[in-house]
């Protein structure tokens, strides 16, 4: 749905599950990616068949403009938006491929990446894709698929995409990484780690903060603890350079946290907090 | 010139020197760890620990409690769980009075995975000291870098089978990784086996022994943490607390 956002008057809704008849397993718990917009579309990853996996909204109205098919079911991930290759492109780390559509809704690439588990009738991907310029996107996920760096390429006539490496040792589960100069940050399940982005090999790792999310502002990183607790780091590939730390909650933290504005927003499964990061 | 000979002779020294470093092999490691573990007197003196503290499961924290009996009896409390290895099988015990244990089912992965975590950590002493003699065989695997870090790998086979990997520091001879392998019996799973890591942390000595106050399994996705808090070592534990019969 689309509201205002001055007084949540509602401009426009749909049902997506069940108007492109989404079909769902019992272990999905309903959609979690946020939307993107470029320009004035509004771009979701549906999961729905018959040629309606991924699609775009009119942001103004929220009547469909286009969809297309990727054999995929929803995944968690939010849609990346770039500007790359001389493309521009929207890739999505959808279920079992990475895809990127061109904002006309035709496919530029697919590459295929990660495969069922458990018995499950589709990936479990969670963490959104990164782009490092001007050619990469990073992408991870759980369940031992782990970390890959894919490089595009653009002959003028068609895009090939490579991997370039795959590891182990970053997989991101509820968060995505993030992306500063030649290195990634992010947690590999309950460990947050420093991954050098050319050879894929961890600078450090820091134990006992369970899972967690981070951004980065201001030359330093920004992390929540899955326990509550809002850590603030140098961002060092060298080594773990933490500079203070407040526990804000007591009770489990699995939302991503977000900065605007100087202002920073956590949420547990209980609170909404805002942190003035100006004062 | 006295510069120069002084400045020959240094280099030789160094060198010298270099050449005499011998890797360590495989006894001297496990001589290394023994000792800055409290040494095989305390090892060998330690028969019962009652462990205090905080169990996280999947971010929330628990008040948890431990006994163990070395070599092979472990019990653990948190939330309205009373889990109790005993050396075979993993129990779940009852809240009420005079209702009767459950064996817990092996064909479920949580419980071959903490019947194993309660194996390995109720003996106390550890499988290193006097290997030969236990029947374990242990093996040096070489240094291995993990996250950044260097470690003399062992692996150690026991002499029930379990085959264990322990990452030793090499500057201070703590282990900080145990890994293992469980087998899952449940054949309409997608995999039939599970590597989990044991990393340990927050070592402090404990009326001479050393003692990791922190550690954390990990595998695949799931996650169980121990913040121990109070350590008590050689306490009498009641009997009923490791049996098997109604009370």
């Amino acid at each position: 749905m689309a509201v205002k956002a001055k007084d949540s008057a509602l401009i426009w809704s749909r049902d997506i599950k069940s108007e492109f008849q989404v079909q769902l397993d019992q272990t999905w718990d309903g959609y979690s990616q946020s939307p993107v917009i470029a320009g004035n579309l509004l771009l979701i990853d549906i999961g729905g068949g018959e040629n309606k996996s991924l699609g775009a909204f009119d942001v103004n109205t929220g009547k469909t403009v286009w969809t297309c098919h990727t054999e995929n079911h929803p995944t968690y991930s939010t849609p990346l938006k770039i500007n790359s290759i001389g493309q521009k492109q929207i890739v999505f780390n959808a279920d079992r491929l990475i895809v990127s559509i061109s904002p006309s809704g035709e496919i530029l690439w697919k590459y295929r990446w990660g495969r069922a588990y458990e018995g499950r009738e589709f990936e479990n991907k969670i963490a959104n894709p990164v782009f490092i310029s001007p050619d990469k996107i990073f992408v991870s996920a759980i369940f031992d698929i782990g970390s890959s760096l894919l490089q595009m390429k653009n002959d003028g006539s068609a895009i090939t995409v490579n991997e370039l490496w795959n590891t182990k040792v970053m997989q991101n589960h509820i968060t995505t990484s993030v992306h500063v100069g030649k290195y990634i940050y992010g947690f590999d399940v309950t460990t947050l780690k420093c991954l050098e982005i050319k050879t894929a090999k961890i600078t450090w790792a820091k134990r006992r903060l369970g899972r967690g999310s981070l951004i980065y502002a201001d030359k330093k990183l920004i992390v929540l603890s899955e326990r509550g607790t809002l850590i603030l780091l140098k961002a060092n590939h060298k080594k773990y350079e933490e500079l203070c730390s407040y526990k804000v909650f007591d009770h489990r933290v699995w939302t991503p946290l977000s900065l605007a504005n100087g202002l920073l927003f956590l949420r547990s499964s209980k609170e909404l907090v805002c942190i003035n990061l100006k004062k | 010139m006295k510069f120069m000979i002084f400045f020959v002779l240094s280099i030789f020294s160094i060198l010298l020197i270099h050449c005499n470093e011998r890797p360590l092999d495989v006894d001297q490691i496990i001589e290394k760890h023994i000792k800055v573990m409290g040494g095989e007197e305390i090892l060998k003196h330690v028969s019962t620990l009652k462990l205090t503290g905080t169990f996280i499961w999947a971010g929330r924290e628990h008040d948890l409690k431990c006994y163990i009996k070395s070599p092979n009896h472990y019990r653990m409390e948190f939330m309205n769980f009373r889990l109790m290895f005993d050396g075979d099988d993993l129990w779940r015990m009852p809240e009420r009075k005079g209702a009767a244990p459950k064996k817990t089912d092996t064909s479920s992965l949580t419980w071959l995975e903490f019947a194993t975590f309660f194996q390995i950590n109720a003996d106390i002493e550890g499988p290193l000291l006097g290997y030969k003699e236990k029947g374990h065989t242990v093996e040096l695997l070489g240094k291995t870098e993990v996250d950044g870090e260097q470690y003399y790998e062992l692996k150690i086979i026991r002499n029930n089978g379990l085959t264990e990997h322990w990452y030793i520091d090499c500057e201070t001879y703590l282990v900080t990784i145990k890994s293992y392998t469980v087998v899952y019996e449940n054949k309409g799973a997608s995999f039939d086996s599970l590597t989990i890591k044991v990393y340990y942390s927050d070592y402090k000595p404990v009326d001479g022994l050393t003692f990791p106050h922190y550690n954390e399994r990990t595998a695949r996705i799931f996650h169980f943490a121990q913040i121990i808090e109070q350590v008590e070592l050689n306490v009498p534990l009641d009997e009923r607390l490791f049996s098997v019969t109604p009370q």
